[in-house]
């Protein structure tokens, strides 16, 4: 049984009498511990495919079954619920509240969730400790670089113990260097049987992911293992 | 997200802006304080009101010639003949049952008094022993009319500390001294201790004579101008008061209490009377100031409104990683309820502050009560509801996409 199924699922967007149909039929199956990137042009239907699959919007049309669950007309509230135990967001930019620790960034599903305040704290240490950033615990946001926000995103991604981590552009406003220690770490966790959806533009970042799926206009073009893999030392 | 956590988040945001949150606040602070400030100015003067009408003698019912008249004016010396000093001699029976510490007959009017090369049109009072009694007087030297003096009708007068000052100047001792009342010799023979004037009536501008004596010897007058008695316990006035009527209105033979020639009035009732006009000044000032708290809350409201498009993105985020509607919700609600409340403490220490400076700089009497402070406090934490509820439900609705894409 795949951890992530879509069933043919289309997203039409109206806006008063214009429609426009952002996707037009997508089966995607995700088993456990794959490293799956989504690359396509913008406008060619990735970011919503990342709202589905991120559980942030319903299919219009068909069906999106995550963890066993189907969660595709689900109510804002109980989308909330999944998110926060199922999905690891890593986004482009903004990751973190502005002006907060570190740690308190990191914490934040595990509040949501209703852990209780001592045990978040062991969680998120262990977590920051796994993306190399515990040092940097009690920094405030906007005092770490860019590419250890991605890190301390990736930290917070983690602390539910999520299906998937979905990242949406994660190096988009990183430099190569940076890009690649971040891509690293993505490929460490999954190694250690992690499943991660990666949504892209750049065909380099998407070489590094196992299997490659490519979007365009809507449709899924191409959904092949990745023959040119290449890790990252 | 326990309430403890709620509060300390909504601390940290609006920590995070310190000049925005001070600025939204001061329109709580101000409205906060101001309350305070004139509830307390209110409740001070009502305060020395009851202490200035307590000074000239508790528990007073003061018996009228005359038929009922409205208002708290007295008339001057009206020519009803209907008080004797038969009804004076019933009334000191009555008061044989223990119910009464005093019984002042008196009558006064107003006439030229001389003493030296200072001439004065002053009110003279025909008084009894008792009328000390029933209306404080204290003498500070000297002494005062006697039960004797009375029935020889004596040519003598006890005057208060103005009178004094005013006749024979400052520092002066009357005592021995010699006035001209209405042309007659008088001799001073008591000064009383000043008592402070509440505003209506002086109570050291005064001249006392045997009743006898003004009655007969200076006014030619054989009728009372009222019987002032006072009651010893207050509970016991009202039936004091019934019992009173109703043996004055045997001795007149008059069997319809509507047409007695004579009132009863209670101190009691010209207490209230005046508390019930202050009371009702205060709360128009506090409803005024009351306006000024509303004028905050939409500064409030506003202020929310802002600080939700600005941290829409922030939360897109938290709705991403598994915010539901009601935790952004609170969330905001909080924020703006800690705001006010904050704001509602400053305003009550800011209100005792200006209270206090009013009373020891300005000499305005102040009375800050503990229910002005609950009340306010209250109305603060209900200002931060009332206003922050519409923002923190248009926060509480906002799409996590849309809010993710937020510029």
């Amino acid at each position: 049984m795949p951890l992530l199924q879509l069933i043919n699922v289309t997203k039409t967007y109206k806006t008063g009498v214009f429609e426009y149909q952002a996707l037009k039929g997508i089966s995607v199956d995700i088993d456990a511990g794959e490293m799956v990137a989504i690359i396509g042009p913008s406008g060619s239907g990735k970011s919503t495919t990342m709202h589905i699959l991120g559980a942030l919007d319903n299919p219009t049309s068909g069906k999106y079954i995550l963890n066993g669950q189907d969660v595709s007309k689900m109510p804002e509230n109980e989308l909330a619920k999944v998110r926060n135990s199922e999905i690891g967001f890593v986004f482009q930019a903004f990751n973190l509240l502005p002006r907060t620790t570190v740690l308190n960034n990191v914490v934040l599903p595990l509040m949501y969730a209703g852990v209780k305040p001592r045990d978040r704290i062991e969680i998120a240490t262990k977590a920051l400790k796994a993306v190399g950033l515990e040092d940097k615990m009690y920094n405030k946001s906007n005092q770490i670089s860019g590419g250890q926000i991605q890190r301390v995103a990736i930290a917070r991604s983690l602390v539910n113990n999520p299906s998937i981590i979905l990242a949406d552009e994660p190096t988009g406003n990183l430099d190569t260097k940076t890009s690649l220690e971040v891509i690293k770490i993505f490929q460490e966790m999954n190694n250690q049987g992690k499943t991660i959806v990666l949504i892209t533009h750049e065909a380099d970042i998407a070489a590094h992911c196992k299997r490659i799926i490519t979007i365009k206009d809507g449709m899924i073009l191409t959904d092949e293992p990745n023959k040119n893999f290449s890790k990252i030392d | 997200m326990t309430l403890l956590e709620l509060i300390q988040t909504a601390l940290a945001g609006l920590l995070a802006n310190k000049t925005r949150t001070g600025l939204t606040m001061l329109g709580i602070v101000i409205g906060i304080a101001s309350v305070i400030t004139l509830l307390a100015i209110g409740q001070g003067s009502q305060d020395s009101i009851k202490q200035s009408v307590s000074n000239l003698g508790s528990n007073l019912l003061t018996i009228s010639a005359g038929s009922q008249r409205t208002g708290l004016v007295q008339g001057g010396a009206g020519t009803a003949t209907s008080l004797t000093l038969a009804d004076v001699t019933a009334i000191q029976d009555y008061a044989k049952s223990g119910n009464i510490t005093g019984v002042s007959p008196e009558f006064s009017r107003n006439t030229q008094v001389v003493a030296g090369s200072n001439n004065t049109n002053v009110s003279i009072t025909g008084a009894v022993p008792d009328y000390a009694t029933v209306h404080n007087y204290q003498i500070q030297s000297g002494s005062f009319i006697t039960s004797d003096q009375n029935t020889s009708r004596a040519k003598v007068a006890v005057i208060g500390p103005d009178t004094a000052t005013n006749l024979f100047g400052e520092n002066s001792s009357p005592v021995g001294q010699e006035i001209k009342i209405n042309k007659i010799v008088f001799k001073v023979i008591g000064v009383t201790v000043a008592k402070g004037s509440s505003g209506f009536q002086n109570p050291d501008d005064v001249i006392m004579v045997p009743l006898i004596t003004a009655q007969k010897t200076v006014f030619g007058q054989d009728n009372l101008r009222s019987i002032v008695v006072q009651v010893k316990n207050a509970e016991t006035m009202t039936q004091v008061q019934d019992d009173l009527t109703s043996l004055l209105l045997t001795k007149h033979k008059i069997t319809d209490p509507a047409k007695a020639d004579f009132t009863i009035r209670n101190s009691a009732d010209t207490l209230s009377t005046l508390s019930s006009v202050t009371s009702i000044f205060t709360t128009l000032l506090a409803g005024i100031a009351s306006i000024s708290l509303l004028v905050g809350g939409i500064g409030i409201m506003n202020i929310m409104i802002v600080t939700v498009t600005e941290r829409t993105r922030e939360i897109g985020l938290r709705k991403a990683v598994g915010a539901q509607n009601n935790a952004i919700l609170s969330q905001f609600l909080v924020e703006a309820i800690v705001m006010t409340t904050l704001g509602g403490i400053i305003g009550v220490t800011l209100g005792f502050a200006i209270s206090f400076g009013l009373q020891t700089f300005a000499n305005l009497s102040v009375s800050v009560s503990w229910t002005s402070v609950l009340l306010s406090t209250g109305v603060s934490v209900l200002v931060g509801l009332i206003f922050g509820i519409y923002p923190a439900m248009q926060a509480a609705k906002l799409s996590p996409i849309d809010a993710l894409k937020y510029e």
